[in-house]
């Protein structure tokens, strides 16, 4: 079981990374584009149309896609002063507890982003201006909410299990 | 339920989940859900959430953050920050050039990115190690290095500033030209600072500086970007020629084209670069999202308003009323870092401030430097361990909170300065318009 958790961690850091690293991509191409944007209007006198809103609407993925990435790289802030001091035991329920939290937390935003992708699959275009369908912008969010909710449950798992956290993020990967 | 019932609801559960260690954007989200099922029925707070998402993220304002984190995580990637800060001390012939330098090249690097905690690390990454070698004391170069981060976030860009403007509805333009004069009063303070410590203590720093000149050609390419960069983003927002988002934008373009040509960013780097900027996305997009459903819930409520009508009702003066907010915040900043304060508490605070009367450009300054103060309080003082996490061996916390109480006290000085002479922030975006 712990060798399957173990491989299922490396599955789950790789698409995590993968994730990120498509939301990375997002953010070049928006440098890109707006770059563009002001030299087509200032050097070209041609504005581009699009760049205002198309960029604006790729940040929603931006926004969701580094979810999963972060919880491997423990980047969530948090306040641990209080736990630290608490008996070895307790503390151990309380982690599993706050990552039960955390678990709940992201199903609710999975439901949410899986409730809006149903609603906008006939719901038409993202905004007035580009006639991208809404759906394209909320499929990448639940896949990353799904991403991130599979990190956290296997996350539980390996708590409650006791095996080692992290093996692959010590690793760097 | 009456407001205050619902107000200490959402405090108390707040605490209790960021208290037993919940990460702060699932505690934020935690707290407001109950009771924005409360509020509305399950499915309609589902339909609600996905409005409230959409609508905060699909926003031209809020894309200048990751361009702004990706700018400054790719100049910390590169070696300009290490050429600056070399080119600001080798071969420079005055008693504590090295600790001048770091508080130059801190500024300087200030003028390109809007991250303390980048800064910090960018700058200490190589000073530190620079000035125990040539025998500084522990304490005061430690303590320079954790202060001089927040040079980073007073001058612009800023992403403290940014994370306000979009919370307070302020221009994002307005502030970061409101925080050039504090930014440069606070660099000179810290000069003073050093001045000072030389002359009281003149064996913490030594009169030699043996480290040899960056060659000229790297001199150049390093004040080429820096200024290049620095001026687009300043130039574009002054002139109204850019958005800051814009501005943004194009400084990412010229900066990698730059330091990949010259500044040694590699492959690799770029690509870390591109992680941590996702890292950072990853845990700003469930706080913010949190945010907006716990903002639903304060809003919903009239707490921000009723809280404002019964503090005025009290018949406080302005002054009272700010102080008490900001050591409120100094208080809060030991154990919250400055993202989730602004996102947790800045909503209900600043209907307060504004019907206090104070300019909201003017309290965004304030605002940032009691943030700074907040990454260098312990015990969660963010800049303090990635300070002392770049030379364990060498140095502990204690040193860099003692190291660094003097740059406290100077931004204390200038909250100060800044309550006696509003104009040093708000001269500026005056005769600018």
């Amino acid at each position: 079981m712990t060798r399957l958790l173990n491989r299922l961690e490396i599955g789950l850091d790789r698409l995590a990374l993968s994730c990120a690293l498509s939301g990375g991509v997002i953010i070049v191409i928006q440098a890109v584009w707006m770059s563009w944007g002001v030299f087509s209007r200032y050097v070209m006198n041609s504005p581009d149309r699009m760049v205002t809103e198309a960029t604006a609407l790729l940040l929603f993925p931006v926004a969701f896609a580094g979810l999963g990435y972060a919880l491997r790289r423990d980047a969530y802030p948090k306040v641990t002063m209080l736990i630290d001091m608490l008996p070895a035991m307790v503390r151990h329920w309380v982690q599993a507890f706050n990552l039960v939290v955390m678990a709940l937390i992201g199903l609710w935003f999975m439901y949410v982003s899986f409730s809006a992708t149903m609603n906008t699959l006939a719901s038409g275009a993202a905004s007035e201006i580009l006639l991208w369908p809404r759906v394209y912008f909320w499929i990448p969010v639940l896949l990353s909410m799904a991403t991130f909710c599979c990190c956290v449950l296997h996350r539980i798992l390996q708590h409650l299990m006791g095996s080692e956290f992290h093996v692959n993020a010590k690793q760097g990967i | 339920m009456e407001w205050y019932t619902v107000a200490i609801g959402l405090f108390i559960l707040l605490m209790l989940l960021v208290s037993i260690g919940v990460p702060i954007p699932f505690a934020l989200a935690g707290a407001a859900l109950p009771f924005l099922w409360n509020i509305q029925s399950f499915s309609t707070a589902v339909v609600s959430s996905e409005l409230q998402l959409w609508g905060v993220w699909v926003n031209y304002i809020l894309l200048a953050i990751p361009l702004f984190v990706f700018l400054g995580e790719m100049i910390g990637r590169s070696r300009i920050g290490a050429d600056l800060y070399r080119f600001l001390h080798s071969g420079v012939s005055v008693r504590g050039s090295a600790a001048y330098g770091s508080i130059g090249a801190c500024a300087g690097f200030g003028a390109v990115s809007g991250s303390s905690m980048v800064g910090s690390l960018t700058i200490g990454g190589v000073a530190l190690s620079e000035m125990l070698r040539l025998k500084y004391d522990r304490r005061l170069a430690s303590g320079i290095l954790a202060a001089g981060g927040t040079l980073s976030v007073l001058i612009p860009p800023s992403l403290i500033m940014i994370y306000y403007g979009i919370v307070t509805d302020q221009s994002i333009g307005n502030l970061f030209i409101a925080g050039i004069i504090p930014g440069i009063a606070l660099t000179t303070m810290f000069v003073v600072i050093v001045f000072i410590w030389s002359r009281l203590h003149r064996s913490h720093v030594p009169a030699a500086d043996d480290s040899q000149k960056l060659p000229k050609g790297r001199v150049v390419t390093t004040l080429i970007t820096i200024g290049l960069i620095g001026f687009i983003i300043i130039a574009a927002i002054y002139t109204g020629l850019a958005t800051p988002t814009e501005a943004a934008a194009v400084a990412v373009v010229i900066t990698f084209a730059l330091t990949a040509s010259f500044g040694g960013l590699t492959l690799d780097g770029f690509v870390e670069a591109l992680k941590r900027t996702m890292l950072t996305m990853g845990y700003l997009g469930l706080l913010l999202s949190a945010g907006t459903l716990f903002g639903f819930v304060v809003t919903y409520y009239r707490i921000p308003n009723e809280l404002t009508e019964v503090i005025t009702s009290m018949g406080l003066s302005p002054y009272v009323i700010l102080l008490v907010i900001i050591v409120l915040y100094i208080l809060l900043g030991m154990f919250l870092e400055p993202v989730s304060m602004t996102f947790i508490t800045l909503p209900t605070v600043f209907p307060l401030i504004h019907a206090a009367g104070f300019d909201l450009i003017w309290f965004g300054v304030v605002y940032t430097i009691v943030m700074e103060i907040a990454v260098l309080t312990p015990p969660v003082g963010l800049n303090l361990y990635v300070i002392q996490g770049l030379a364990k061996d060498d140095v502990s916390v204690g040193d860099v909170i003692l190291g660094s109480l003097p740059f406290i006290g100077a931004l204390v000085l200038l909250i100060a300065a800044l309550l006696v002479a509003p104009e040093i922030a708000l001269w500026l975006p005056e005769v600018m318009k």
